[in-house]
């Protein structure tokens, strides 16, 4: 990377804040590094080249004129490309929305765009979201930049991939089964998906209504925590959003991690898992347990009910989502996502219904747990990223298509709704590992503050 | 549900035929929801004897 691009999103805002960065020389440099680099990963879709440097130039002049929107003000980043941008075609990684162009912004766009952001683009994704992999079969797979020969995990890998090989300084992702959290952990960056409600989805495309949320990945724990804090809050438009005041997330986010207590569960998470991201994870626990962390063993008893829960519901309601497109268009889906979208619509009413119910179980008993504890730590991928061949993985014995380890750790906090995140925590076979904290409902600023212990203690 | 079963709701329910592996694939995929929906109707879980949560969690304590 050049040293501008290879600022984190908070040390670039204090340069333009400064002014001895311009966000129109940020952004030609954003824009060099696309044209120079992303031939090896396949992150972007779509470049606007020509309405970043325009941007750029309006937020240049407001600086020179003294008006400064705050950290974001000219800081390049760039969208997942189900968020809808007012111009801008939104493929959502598919062919049959392969040249449509919103009438309008999401929400969350306006509100990147009030604080002063520069949007340069589109990024690639896996097919409508709905897979793991990254392996689009329309416009390519991204590559890690890690190792352009394995996977960036999904379904925002094409943000994981523009994030961590310097391309933007910070990307949206969408999250419905750990769809932040997994490219998050594969490319080295922090990912987090807030609290259900914390932040709009007004305009972004469905997978699944009640998994679905919008989130920042960057390559800091503060850096997301800039973003989230512009992200977050009530919008009308979007029936689920809270009308919670948003908190500051950057204070206190080096506060440290005495005295909090962590929660590791000893079901589920820790088998099947690579023995070298099992020995990074033990070892960061071990590292947080020495810096003042309280760590404490808790037993959930409903991880089974909940991954059961989890996959009823999002193979329903992604199916009910496309259901009018699966009657006309099902040949322009590629072939793995158009048969999970098939498997979906073979989800009983009652057996939805059933999910629904076991979905307050889990969260109950989370709820209680998180009484106990502040915060539970789990690995977030049980795997570092797969080869872009592999067909199978095994670890511990068990031989399974990379999608099933993928994000097996994520998909009980798209249940549940609680915040969670991936934080990187060392490497396993050369290849990045993360570190997922969960929390208690709108305490995203926690877990962003044990999340930056993480990154000290690591570095 | 049988795979000619599977088959027939896929004719109404799809805009053409999948082809044999992904049909396949999908039966398969079938059972597999089957099997998690039977989880969910264990009655160790007592899952019916609570509500169907709701969507906000501003209400939370």
């Amino acid at each position: 990377m050049s040293d501008l691009t290879s600022l984190s999103l908070a040390e670039l805002a204090g340069e333009i804040r400064a002014k001895r960065v311009s966000p129109l020389e940020v952004t030609d440099a954003c824009l060099r590094r696309i044209e120079q680099q992303d031939g090896n990963w396949n992150s972007f879709l779509t470049v606007t080249a020509d309405a970043a440097r325009t941007e750029a130039a309006a937020r240049t002049e407001e600086l020179a004129a003294g008006r400064y929107r705050g950290p974001l003000h000219g800081v390049p980043i760039a969208l997942k490309d189900l968020v809808l941008t007012a111009g801008v075609r939104t493929t959502a990684g598919s062919t049959i929305l392969g040249d449509w162009v919103p009438d309008r912004d999401a929400c969350v766009v306006r509100r990147l765009r009030e604080a002063g952001a520069i949007s340069l683009g589109k990024l690639n994704m896996h097919e409508f979201a709905f897979g793991a992999t990254n392996l689009n079969p329309h416009y390519g797979p991204v590559r890690n930049p890690h190792d352009p020969t394995r996977m960036t995990g999904g379904s925002s890998g094409g943000s994981g991939a523009a994030v961590a090989g310097g391309l933007c300084f910070g990307a949206l992702g969408s999250d419905t089964g750990g769809s932040i959290r997994c490219p998050a952990a594969l490319c080295g960056i922090v990912g987090l998906k807030p609290t259900y409600g914390r932040v709009s989805r007004d305009g972004i495309l469905p997978l699944a209504w009640s998994l679905d949320h919008v989130g920042p990945m960057t390559r800091t724990a503060a850096d997301a925590a800039l973003l989230l804090e512009a992200l977050a809050g009530h919008d009308p438009a979007d029936p689920t959003s809270a009308r919670r005041p948003v908190p500051s997330y950057i204070r206190g986010i080096d506060d440290g991690v005495q005295g909090v207590r962590l929660g590791i569960p000893r079901e589920f998470f820790w088998h099947p898992v690579h023995r070298e991201v099992r020995s990074q994870v033990v070892r960061t626990i071990e590292l947080l347990g020495e810096a003042g962390a309280e760590i404490r063993e808790v037993s959930l008893t409903t991880l089974d009910t909940a991954r059961a829960a989890q996959a009823i519901t999002i193979y329903a309601e992604a199916a009910t989502a496309h259901r009018e497109l699966l009657r006309t268009r099902s040949t322009e889906y590629g072939p793995s996502v158009r048969c999970r979208f098939a498997q979906g619509l073979f989800v009983s009413a009652a057996d939805y219904l059933n999910a629904q119910r076991a979905r307050r179980v889990v969260r109950q008993e989370l709820l209680e747990t998180l009484r106990e504890v502040d915060a539970l730590v789990t690995p977030a991928v049980p795997i570092p990223a797969p080869r872009l061949d592999q067909q199978r993985v095994n670890v511990d014995g068990l031989i399974a298509p990379p999608q099933y380890f993928l994000v097996r750790n994520n998909g009980l906090f798209n249940l549940t709704g609680l915040p969670a995140l991936s934080v990187p925590c060392g490497r396993a076979a050369g290849l990045p590992v993360g570190l997922q904290l969960a929390g208690r409902p709108w305490e995203e600023g926690l877990l962003l503050r044990i999340a930056r212990a993480v990154e000290q203690l690591r570095a | 549900m049988s795979p000619q079963q599977i088959e027939e709701l896929l004719t109404r329910e799809l805009a053409a035929p999948l082809p044999p592996d992904e049909l396949a694939e999908v039966v398969e995929g079938v059972q597999i929801i089957e099997e998690l929906a039977a989880q969910l109707r264990d009655p160790a879980l007592d899952v019916l004897q609570e509500p169907v949560l709701p969507l906000s969690l501003e209400d939370l304590p």
